[in-house]
């Protein structure tokens, strides 16, 4: 009985050994698990930063021109002076401003004519910088505003304290990420949940995938297009062990993907936040809230998930006759797995007795509760368990599909007799 | 002469072995009429061979004519004089056999009008009504193979060049192959043949040329062969040739 | 060259067609999912975050309220979405929220409001506690905020009447735009930004299917030796394909804009936001239609370039995603603001399109410049299909004819090691060498040129065993070329500062940029000559003996002159990372790259080199630039004197192959 269990183990090694190396040869997978990572991080944020930066330097040299109606120029100062202190306004004459709103030669003309009752700021649609004409316009009113006010108190000899009366200060009663650290703010709670849920949960959810697709690809389909299943299908091992071994395979290169990944994205991470002062004083006041026990919670989510989405793959690649066939499949996966998350940033869901029950969206949930420290554990165990189960009943069901009933169904004779080789030189 | 092979010559590079002759200078003939099988076995350079004569491989030396044009200078004549079938012959498995074969007649400059009376003659001939007009995926790998023949030959090509093109077919189906091959020979193509199979070989070839390491080693009749070597069997004179010439190769 | 056969071209269109559509399921998969889930992606989560935002607002929180409350009952009571909930006087707020009697609670000091309504200088504190861990309690926040703020602006207004300040006029601002005054915008801007990149993605995704099945898939099957045996022109071929992907291209392209119409319709339907409008009407509808076309017909060409490039459909996935990055990059332009088309951008493919695509929606085009795009478009395509048609032919392609390491390097084709090369020098110079410049710019400048730009070069040549006089052109130069290049050292300066002044209509460097910039070579704090060693002197040679020197020495045995100068040149501009400088380095590399391929040697690539470098210290330090354009006929004279020298000096140096790898010999 228990020497049994070490030979089905041992078969079960031998099995993902022989698809590891064999992943390990193919340049495909080293490239996606080692080279894409690698490169892919410092180039995209090289090219997002020039991105902002070429952005930043069109907008610096193409002002946001603003005209103003003649005859309701002096009823608005305050606000005809918050527009041409602004940097990125620029105030200019016009004896037609509506007709060079409509040549393009302005973003916005101003009509303070019936002041104070009705300002008419009229934009055009048609301009490219309509919607930043909006916002720069919306904010200087506001600014404007307040500075027609303490113009007014300085006036009267009053100070600005005046206009404050009294002070909101928001305390919360739970703490979020298991520190017991008080959060003041609530912007930074919901900043620690979405950055977590959206860039943690479905960042990995994404690495996760396309990290699991080719191995999977690679160790079920292949033994089909090579025409090897047959040959593995008569070596004297337990069926089951055959595709245990190979989805233990494409676990620890899903896992091996991932920790690429994690890792280059943490150098660059480390590096940008080094580099940018407001962006680490936010992560670093993010990252505190979380205790080690927190930490340790998500990467259990995280391995639990990479099962998950491992034995999907496995199932879907057993299920699949051909690589092309697969490789249609697994984009339709792609685009399910990763829309779940999503769902988790929806307010209101939470991990409760029946959330725990749904596959994937409970990992995400689980996810969020770790991160606003209400994880039950009861509702943990139940996701947890629930997860595995799932992904045992699918690596029995990739075994199931794989192996087929007989194996002398799944390949007519015909297709046996085909000899591929005939290559020379 | 239709078909001329002259100093044929290609080298490849393999890390263990550096840079090698896969074929080095092949000189043979086949003219009208005339089955010319290429023997050797596996590696020996049959297929780079034949895809220097089907222009699908530059020569590194020498070159070949078909029909007096030649491999290197004059591609496309030589593409029309050509057909070719060979076992790991590709067949678009979403089109039936009809469509393949219009198109590829088509393709080959057949004329338009004459190829749908073409199509039907060689499927009476081969035997294809049964499935001519059903996908080619459903296919067995007999019916497959007749579909590569009937492709190969659907523009009435002069010169018919086939690589090994019984290997993973069952008796039934390499006797239509035998049948069609002499049937070739009789209505007057120039029909090269390579295989590793002797009694093929030797049921079919009018000449023969055997091909070991990249060499052309000996090359002429049946009858020619068995006096230079003064055995029988084609086997054992394939097998006297690479023998004697063996200790110049290694 | 003979003329295209039509008749070939049909034939192949009507087969690859027939069976493309044969193909269902990877059709339904590969095609209608992208043309549907993409704009779905795009609608549904906003309408859903509207539907859930006002089904919150109809939801009632349970506020506590605490302490000197009496007064704000008043205020809490007006809005609908609050019940006040009864508490024990004494009780703690933070009990009450645990024990969740109430969502909220709001607690008031004591005496709040007699201090409120008498003593001006007092600010009381009022605290909202919650339980931040429950999403839904940041709604009740936001209410429960919104009253407390409704409440000052009233104590606000009575404390101003009781100063006697008159309240300064209230802004009442209404924005309107110019539709009903003959807006002649088909599309409001955030579509307008969108929409480009959706097609481009969508059009990406639904293109390169079709493509890998017409061209990968027949090397797969095996049918490619077939074809290529048939007396069929290569060209009529890859048209005859290019246009099945075309045909499918554009079919995604209908069907995607469709779904995005009515995508958008339900959209706006449900979600009444007016300050971000959503109008995405028929005509645009018909106009993206035109317009996209010649994008169908581009990036069905660059796929078919893709497909052909690949032996398996795997590999065709692997070269998928990076072809999708950029071609999503392509149609970022659309969101940089004041870019048109004019400034020069109607001349680079793809990207023309997204433009062109903004222009036609926001209704402000120039017909010509629409023209010329499209024209760049169809010549780009064309010209792409035909390059294709060389690949079909490929030995290596085909029967994977044994093309070792050995070999592809005895026959002088070291790409793969220049990639290797450029990428490692990439990876050095953005975790070691960026870090070190921030450090410190000189002494980090300096370490960075020989270990993160030098050492790599070094180390792969050695690797490679081959000599490094003769591959980076070290050899003894003549006297007359370094004179030569000492005299064209202020034309090139000139040249690279007109290619910056050029480059700044279409991407003009912000002014964080510049300032950054000059603080670190000029106002850096150090001796001048550190500087000059730092920034001038060290990637004088350091630069230059990895590009001019290594890069050059490995790309010459395989490219012509004209095209090395374009390689080495763009790889030179790549390698500063910056937009502004991308541009103004890549010419400057070119120019330097043709010297050294002139004169055989890379001594005068450094003098140019140390020269550009030392004049941009020395100039904004002393200076302007404008004094070189000022003083041009010094340059102008001085390069036409040097030109002449290299002229002259052009001896049996120039143009050496390199010398191939020792002992492998065969």
């Amino acid at each position: 009985m228990f020497s049994g269990i070490i030979d089905r183990l041992n078969d079960i090694c031998i099995v993902a050994g022989k698809e590891l190396r064999h992943c390990f040869r193919d340049s495909h997978v080293l490239i996606y698990t080692v080279f894409v990572p690698l490169i892919l991080y410092p180039v995209s944020l090289v090219s997002l930063s020039e991105y902002s930066l070429w952005r930043e330097g069109l907008a610096e040299t193409r002002p946001i021109h603003v005209a103003f109606e003649k005859d309701g120029l002096d009823k608005i100062p305050e606000f005809v002076a918050a527009v041409k202190e602004a940097k990125r306004l620029k105030v200019v004459e016009s004896d037609n401003p509506i007709g060079d709103l409509q040549q393009g030669k302005l973003e916005c003309v101003v009509d303070g004519s019936k002041a104070p009752e009705s300002i008419k700021i009229i934009l055009n649609q048609a301009s490219d910088r309509f919607l930043e004409t909006k916002v720069a316009m919306a904010t200087k009113t506001f600014e404007a505003r307040g500075k027609a006010m303490r113009k007014a108190l300085e006036e009267a000899g009053c100070e600005t304290k005046v206009i404050r009366v009294f002070d909101i200060v928001t305390t919360s009663v739970g703490t979020i990420g298991g520190r017991k650290a008080k959060l003041q703010d609530m912007e930074l709670t919901a900043f620690s949940t979405t950055m977590v849920l959206v860039a943690f949960y479905g960042y990995t959810m994404l690495i996760i995938t396309v990290g699991a697709v080719y191995p999977a690809l690679a160790s079920f389909t292949e033994e089909f297009e090579k025409r090897t299943k047959n040959t593995t299908y008569m070596l004297p091992v337990e069926r089951s062990s055959v595709v245990i071994g190979k989805f233990s395979a494409v676990v620890m290169l899903t896992l091996l993907s991932g920790m690429v990944n994690f890792f280059s994205m943490g150098l660059v991470a480390v590096y940008f936040t080094w580099k940018l002062d407001w962006l680490r004083r936010t992560l670093a006041l993010a990252l505190k809230q979380y205790s080690l026990g927190n930490v340790i919670l998500l990467l259990v989510v995280f391995l639990l998930s990479t099962l998950l989405v491992a034995a999907i793959y496995s199932l879907m690649a057993a299920n699949a006759k051909s690589f092309k066939e697969a490789q249609n499949a697994s984009s339709l996966i792609l685009v399910g797995i990763t829309i779940l998350p999503m769902v988790a940033l929806l307010p209101g869901w939470q991990l409760n007795e029946l959330t725990a029950l749904v596959p994937i969206l409970n990992m995400v949930l689980a996810a969020k509760a770790i991160v606003t420290d209400s994880l039950g554990s009861f509702e943990m165990i139940c996701a947890s368990m629930e997860t595995i189960a799932v992904t045992a009943v699918l690596v029995y069901l990739s075994q199931v599909v794989f192996w087929g009933r007989e194996p002398a169904d799944r390949v007519p004779e015909d297709k046996l007799a085909t000899n591929p080789s005939t290559g020379e030189g | 002469m239709s078909l001329d092979a002259i100093n044929l010559t290609k080298r490849f590079f393999d890390p263990k072995r550096g840079e090698f002759n896969a074929v080095d200078s092949i000189s043979f003939s086949c003219s009208k009429g005339e089955i010319f099988g290429l023997l050797g076995p596996n590696g020996a350079g049959k297929t780079t061979t034949l895809r220097m004569i089907t222009t699908i491989l530059k020569p590194t030396a020498g070159t070949a004519k078909v029909n007096d044009f030649d491999v290197i200078a004059q591609p496309r004549q030589v593409r029309k004089q050509l057909g070719f079938v060979s076992a790991d012959t590709g067949l678009y498995e979403r089109l039936t056999p009809r469509e393949i074969l219009t198109y590829f007649g088509r393709l080959s400059k057949y004329p338009k009008e004459k190829l749908k009376d073409r199509i039907d003659e060689i499927t009476v001939m081969l035997q294809m009504e049964q499935f001519v007009d059903s996908r080619c995926e459903k296919l067995s790998t007999g019916m497959r193979q007749k579909v590569s023949i009937a492709r190969a030959i659907v523009h009435d090509p002069p010169v018919i060049i086939m690589d090994e093109p019984t290997t993973g077919l069952d008796v039934l189906t390499s006797q239509v192959l035998h049948r069609f091959v002499l049937q070739c020979k009789e209505i007057g193509k120039c029909v090269v043949f390579s295989s590793h199979i002797m009694s093929e070989a030797e049921k079919l070839c009018d000449r023969m040329g055997i091909i070991h390491n990249g060499k052309l080693l000996a090359a002429g009749t049946l009858e020619e062969l068995r006096r230079e070597s003064g055995m029988h069997y084609l086997e054992d004179i394939f097998l006297s040739v690479v023998k004697e010439t063996g200790s110049d190769v290694t | 060259m003979t003329s295209l056969d039509w008749d070939e071209i049909c034939v192949v269109f009507r087969k690859d067609l027939l069976e493309v559509l044969r193909d269902y399921r990877t059709l339904i998969v590969m095609i209608l999912m992208p043309v549907i889930i993409y704009p779905a992606l795009l609608v549904l989560p906003s309408s859903l975050a509207h539907h859930l935002q006002s089904d919150m607002r109809s939801k009632r929180y349970s506020v506590g309220l605490v302490g000197d409350y009496k007064s704000a009952v008043k205020f809490f009571g007006e809005t609908k979405t609050i019940t006040i909930t009864k508490t024990a006087d004494e009780a703690e707020p933070e009990k009450i929220v645990s024990a969740k009697l109430a969502d909220i609670v709001v607690s008031f000091p004591k005496d709040f409001f007699r201090l409120i309504d008498g003593n001006l200088d007092s600010t009381p504190k009022v605290t909202i506690f919650y339980d931040a861990r429950k999403d839904q309690n940041l709604m009740a926040l936001t209410e429960v905020r919104g009253v407390l703020n409704h409440m000052r602006s009233a104590y606000v207004q009575k404390r101003l009447e009781s100063l006697g300040v008159k309240a300064p006029q209230r802004y009442v601002v209404n924005f309107s735009d110019l539709k009903e005054l003959g807006d002649q915008s088909l599309a409001s801007e955030p579509v307008r930004n969108i929409l480009p990149f959706l097609l481009f993605t969508m059009l990406t995704v639904s293109i390169i299917y079709p493509a890998l099945d017409v061209i990968t898939g027949e090397r797969e099957r095996n049918t490619l030796p077939l074809l290529l045996m048939s007396p069929t022109d290569r060209r009529s071929i890859m048209y005859g394909k290019f246009l099945v992907v075309c045909v499918m291209g554009a079919a995604a392209l209908l069907i995607g804009l469709l779904s995005i119409f009515i995508f958008m319709q339900i959209g706006t339907s449900s979600a009444s936001d007016d300050f971000i409008v959503m109008r995405f009407p028929i005509q645009a509808v018909v106009m993206c239609g035109f317009v996209a076309l010649p994008l169908v017909v581009i990036l069905s060409s660059l796929s078919i370039l893709l497909a052909s490039w690949c032996k398996t459909f795997q590999q065709g996935q692997g070269y998928f995603v990076p072809f999708l990055f950029v071609a999503m990059g392509a149609s970022s332009v659309c969101s940089l603001p004041g870019l048109k088309l004019s400034s020069g951008i109607a001349l680079i493919p793809v990207v023309n399109i997204a433009l062109s695509l903004k222009e036609v929606l926001s209704g402000q085009y120039d017909f010509i410049w629409l023209a010329v795009s499209l024209l760049v478009s169809i010549g780009f395509a064309v010209y792409v299909t035909y390059l294709a048609s060389h690949i079909l032919d490929s030995e290596r392609l085909l029967f994977g004819v044994a093309d070792s390491r050995l070999r592809r390097r005895l026959s002088g084709d070291f790409g793969p090691e220049v990639g290797l090369l450029a990428l490692t020098v990439f990876l050095l110079m953005f975790y070691l060498g960026q870090t070190l410049q921030s450090w410190d710019i000189v002494v980090g400048s300096l370490i960075t040129q020989v270990v993160v730009i030098l050492l790599p070069a070094i180390v792969l040549l050695r690797h490679l065993k081959m000599s490094l006089v003769k591959t980076m052109s070290l050899e003894r130069p003549r006297l007359l070329s370094l004179l030569g290049a000492l005299l064209i050292t202020p034309l090139c300066i000139v040249v690279s500062m007109l290619v910056y002044k050029f480059q700044t209509g279409i991407a003009p460097a912000p002014e964080a940029f510049t300032t950054m910039f000059t603080r670190l070579i000029v106002d850096n704090g150090k001796p001048l000559w550190l500087c000059l060693i730092g920034i001038a002197i060290a990637p004088g040679i350091c630069e230059e003996l990895l590009f001019r020197g290594a890069i050059l020495g490995l790309l010459r045995p395989r490219y012509k002159p004209i095209l090395l100068c374009v390689l080495v040149g763009v790889l030179f501009g790549l390698f500063h990372m910056s937009v502004f400088r991308v541009l103004p380095t890549a010419v400057l590399g070119m120019l330097l790259t043709g010297l050294a391929i002139w004169t055989g040697s890379i001594w005068p690539c450094m003098i140019v080199h140390i020269g550009n470098n030392s004049s941009a210290i020395l100039l904004s330090k002393f200076g302007n630039e404008e004094m070189l354009l000022n003083w041009w006929p010094v340059p102008i004279v001085a390069g036409v004197l040097g030109l002449f020298l290299l002229y002259h000096s052009r001896g049996s140096a120039q143009y050496q192959k390199p010398e191939k790898p020792e002992d492998e010999k065969i």
